[in-house]
């Protein structure tokens, strides 16, 4: 019985040592150029891109923007952030937002002009936003000059489709508890 | 010339009688025990059953199988099938954060015990571990940070079906509802925000079921088992050995 009993522990022993095996290859290492990039593109996506979605958005509804003392704010419960709009001069609007759980907040300056009567060309300067996550991690998106958003067209089977496109330089740096740890430029 | 008397023919005859009658009896012994149709319980085995003549009632066994592979995915990644978006490289903390290398795993291993209510029914119960690790390594200087271990326990009470119930083999198929306490995950702990509330998820106590349709038992009273199954402890097969008594 002993004998058959350590046969039995010896195989147990042996599947065990067998079982302790590799389950899952893969790493999660994330501190990429693509990786920052493309978190540096979403944020410019969330803070100068989708303003301009809001202006366009007052524009075909008929409300005046660009007269003295216009003012615009969202609501200030919404989950998908706050934003504050301000006229300041003859098609010039200051723009401060901040987003879902105020991870982000942004202050730019929108200008527009029209090259065509129906082509609106929207320009953004002086972009500043701060994005803080709450666990020490943080990052400053700033524009490298001016930065232009003009209409791209692209023509599908049955419709036409116009799409704001950035054009113009940004410049992402990212901080742990102050230090600086990575800082990388994105060019439209 | 000698001539037996009475008493001699006597004693002859009484000591055939009792080679003759010892003989019998030890071979109506000897062929029952190799005649499997004999339904009269072995000598040795009279006491196994009190309730059935082939049965005994309680099991204990030793369990072992290949690692579940939600127990890796919540240990690497979290809920796998919450409908709640867990941020991912869109954080920064996910991005410059230690990352991890491979991840090894003992295998489900544990106990388990069975009771016998009925020939064709009894009530198991298995508690289970499985271990995971990993190393983990700065993202910046690539550096090895140290090694970050999780252990999955599960408790899972289950009824088991009797197919077939024979003395050398068993067929039976199990189905099991408990619990798994994960130890360790820490993808499983996390801060759900929304505009005005912050919200602090613990998921690493979660409820756990095991189905097996079919699974065999072979020999008596050591016995060795072999169940294919699927469900939170393990998907494919699971092996042991146990005692009955």
């Amino acid at each position: 019985m002993k004998r058959y009993f350590t046969i039995i522990i010896a195989i147990l022993a042996a599947i065990f040592a067998v079982s302790s095996c590799m389950v899952d290859e893969n790493t999660n290492f994330n501190n990429t150029e693509s990786a920052n990039r493309r978190f540096a593109a979403n944020m410019v996506d969330e803070t100068a891109g989708n303003t301009l979605e809001t202006f366009q958005s007052l524009i075909s509804n008929g409300i005046e923007i660009n007269e003295p003392g216009f003012q615009y704010s969202s609501e200030k419960n919404s989950n998908s952030g706050y934003f504050l709009i301000k006229w300041i001069s003859d098609n010039c609007w200051e723009v401060s937002k901040a987003g879902n759980c105020r991870r982000w907040t942004m202050t730019v300056r929108y200008s527009k002009s029209a090259r065509l009567k129906t082509d609106d060309i929207w320009t953004c300067s002086d972009v500043k936003a701060a994005y803080d996550e709450g666990n020490g991690y943080t990052a400053t998106l700033l524009s490298v000059g001016d930065i232009e958003y003009y209409w791209e067209i692209s023509y599908g089977i049955n419709q036409i489709t116009y799409t704001l496109t950035p054009k113009g330089k940004f410049s992402l740096e990212t901080f742990l508890n102050g230090s600086a740890l990575r800082k990388i430029y994105i060019e439209y | 010339m000698h001539l037996y008397d009475m008493k001699d023919i006597t004693k002859i005859f009484a000591v055939l009688a009792a080679i003759t009658a010892g003989t019998v009896a030890y071979g109506q012994e000897y062929n029952y025990y190799f005649n499997p149709r004999n339904e009269r319980p072995h000598a040795s085995c009279r006491n196994m059953d009190r309730r059935s003549n082939e049965m005994p009632d309680y099991n204990i066994r030793v369990n072992i199988a290949a690692e579940a592979p939600l127990a890796t995915s919540r240990f690497l990644y979290g809920r796998s099938f919450s409908s709640y978006y867990y941020p991912g490289d869109e954080d920064l903390k996910d991005m410059y954060g230690d990352y991890h290398g491979p991840t090894y795993s003992t295998g489900l291993f544990g106990i388990g015990a069975d009771i016998f209510l009925k020939r064709w029914f009894a009530l198991s119960a298995d508690l289970n571990f499985n271990f995971l690790w990993n190393d983990r390594y700065d993202s910046f200087t690539k550096d090895r940070t140290g090694t970050k271990t999780g252990v999955a326990v599960y408790f899972i009470p289950r009824a088991k079906f009797y197919y077939l119930n024979r003395p050398l083999v068993r067929l039976y198929g199990s189905i099991g509802l408990g619990v798994v306490k994960y130890f360790g995950f820490d993808k499983l702990k996390y801060i759900e925000t929304s505009y005005d509330n912050v919200e602090f998820k613990d998921e690493t106590f979660d409820a756990a079921f095991q189905i097996s349709p079919i699974g065999i038992e072979f020999g008596r009273r050591l016995f060795g088992f072999a169940e294919m199954g699927a469900g939170t402890m393990y998907a494919g097969f699971q092996f042991g050995m146990g005692y009955r008594f």
